[in-house]
């Protein structure tokens, strides 16, 4: 099933960044003068070091991965979230060839296969998704929901007034704001120990907010790098479209799709971030991923 | 209907104008300026760029302070000056750098100049985060006492910090790195020797 798929790939990715930094930390508290003490402490470090101290190609484990999902390395290749390229490159002015060489591997994926890091790997995205099944289950029980809404060209003012702010005022607020650069503060104070930084609170404040509030309001039109994203995954070759003939006009697609489009006229494109809900929510299975680029395209949606 | 959604849209802006305006209003010019409650001064991890290209380089990925061997790198936390909220500082007095250079290696946007090799001679000549100044008044050795400790502990011992007579500490200020090891160790309180973040950068 499709969204126990995308459901699975969501938790892994943030596995996978707590199992990163546990390394990381690992390694460096293995070459400190008190790491023992500091591994001693933690329930996590304690295990790592009870599996991996006696191998001779401990730091090759403990580092292949280094970072988080802002920035990271790959043994020695680095591959960086566009947005903080693009942050960098608007305030610094600088062309730092290695540093931009970092973008290749998700500026390519994002051409492939859309805005895809929004919908499959953002780890964000599974916190606000909670936040519809809340006001769902809020429905339900008779209890009044909200859905706070702004025009869409909003979304394109923050980026591109970010952008002109940054370039011509040495103004850059796109780090400060960006979900993902501050969740692995978020899962640095749940693993080891709390200490409540501006980017926890501000993760909350979000989340508390759509809880309440809107229904996926900051996805659909604030984040700055969900919007750099659906630039680059404009012309996607994998896009969302009916594929098959039968459609009833129920229009159950266009009610679950988050960023209210309309999947059973095809018109999808940069927005999407491919959740592929609408084709799971179909009776008629008339939906489905597709693999060709620009199909027929009535209006377009960036 | 599309001039009213743009009005509309700008509207709804104004938070992130304010925000920026903010941003603005920050002192960015010298980390000299922004010290703690307790009037500490902060300093750049070694090889750092000039404070303004420093700001701008730096994407705040913590990965400088994760590498860190001696838990020296703190992040900045404080919203009151939201330039500075993620980046790297140490406070030489509480837990001073010792020139591993392992964070200007891991640097990924070249924030912190990286300095492969270990080679005294080539960090120094790489490394400015400050330097050395001795409070004559305190000093033990300018007042009677003979001490020296911050001499010994330096790691440019006898070039950037050497002892004259009573082991009085005299600084090189063109040889001292300023990785504040002489301000760690000293075993005065409040300590003799601290260090004063760079104004000009060392090429």
């Amino acid at each position: 099933m499709l969204q126990l798929a995308r459901r699975t790939v969501q938790i892994l990715v943030i596995v996978f960044l707590a199992i990163v930094l546990s390394l990381n930390l690992y390694e460096g508290a293995k070459v400190k003068r008190d790491g023992d003490w500091q591994i001693k402490k933690s329930g996590i470090l304690t295990f790592i070091d009870s599996r991996l101290a006696s191998r001779e190609d401990r730091s090759l484990i403990t580092n292949f991965f280094n970072g988080n999902i802002w920035s990271l390395k790959v043994k020695g290749f680095a591959i960086s979230d566009p947005l903080a390229v693009l942050s960098y490159f608007i305030k610094s002015k600088k062309t730092n060839i290695v540093f931009f060489l970092s973008l290749v591997i998700p500026v390519f994926l994002t051409m492939l296969l859309g805005r895809f890091f929004c919908g499959w790997l953002c780890p964000m995205h599974i916190l606000l998704e909670l936040g519809d099944k809340f006001k769902m289950f809020l429905c339900r029980v008779g209890l009044p929901t909200y859905d706070i809404s702004i025009p869409l060209i909003t979304r394109h003012i923050i980026l591109g007034g970010g952008i002109l702010l940054g370039i011509f005022a040495g103004i850059e607020y796109f780090q400060f704001i960006y979900p993902p650069r501050l969740f692995s503060m978020v899962i640095h104070d749940i693993l080891f120990g709390a200490v409540l930084t501006y980017g926890v609170w501000f993760i909350i404040a979000i989340t508390a907010f759509e809880f309440l509030f809107s229904r996926r309001l900051w996805c659909r039109n604030i984040c700055p790098g969900g919007t750099l994203y659906s630039y680059l995954g404009n012309k996607a070759l994998l896009s969302v479209e009916p594929v098959r003939k039968g459609c009833d006009n129920c229009f159950d697609c266009r009610k679950v799709c988050p960023y209210a489009l309309s999947p059973d006229k095809g018109n999808l494109d940069g927005i999407c971030d491919r959740c592929g809900l609408c084709i799971s929510v179909c009776d008629k299975k008339v939906l489905d991923y597709k693999l060709s680029g620009a199909g027929n395209k009535s209006e377009q949606t960036i | 209907m599309e001039r009213r959604d743009f009005i509309k849209a700008g509207l709804l802006c104004l938070p992130f104008a304010g925000l920026s305006g903010w941003l603005v209003n920050d002192r960015l010019e010298k980390l000299s300026d922004i010290t703690d409650s307790r009037g500490r001064v902060y300093l750049r991890p070694p090889g750092a760029l000039p404070e303004k290209e420093f700001i701008s380089t730096c994407i705040k990925c913590g990965r400088c302070g994760e590498v860190c061997p001696n838990d020296t790198l703190n992040f900045f936390d404080e919203i009151s000056s939201p330039a500075l909220v993620g980046t790297p500082y140490f406070i030489p007095r509480e837990k001073a750098c010792m020139l591993c250079m392992k964070c200007t290696q891991i640097c990924p946007s070249g924030a912190l100049v990286k300095v492969e090799s270990d080679d005294g001679d080539v960090i120094s000549k790489v490394v400015k985060i400050g330097t050395a100044e001795v409070d004559k008044n305190i000093c033990n050795s300018y007042n009677g006492i003979a001490c020296g400790v911050c001499v010994r502990a330096c790691p440019y011992s006898g070039i950037a910090l050497s002892a004259g007579t009573w082991e009085k500490p005299v600084v090189n200020v063109t040889a001292c790195v300023g990785c504040g090891l002489c301000e760690q160790i000293c075993i005065h309180a409040p300590q003799a020797i601290r260090v004063k973040p760079a104004q000009i950068q060392r090429a």
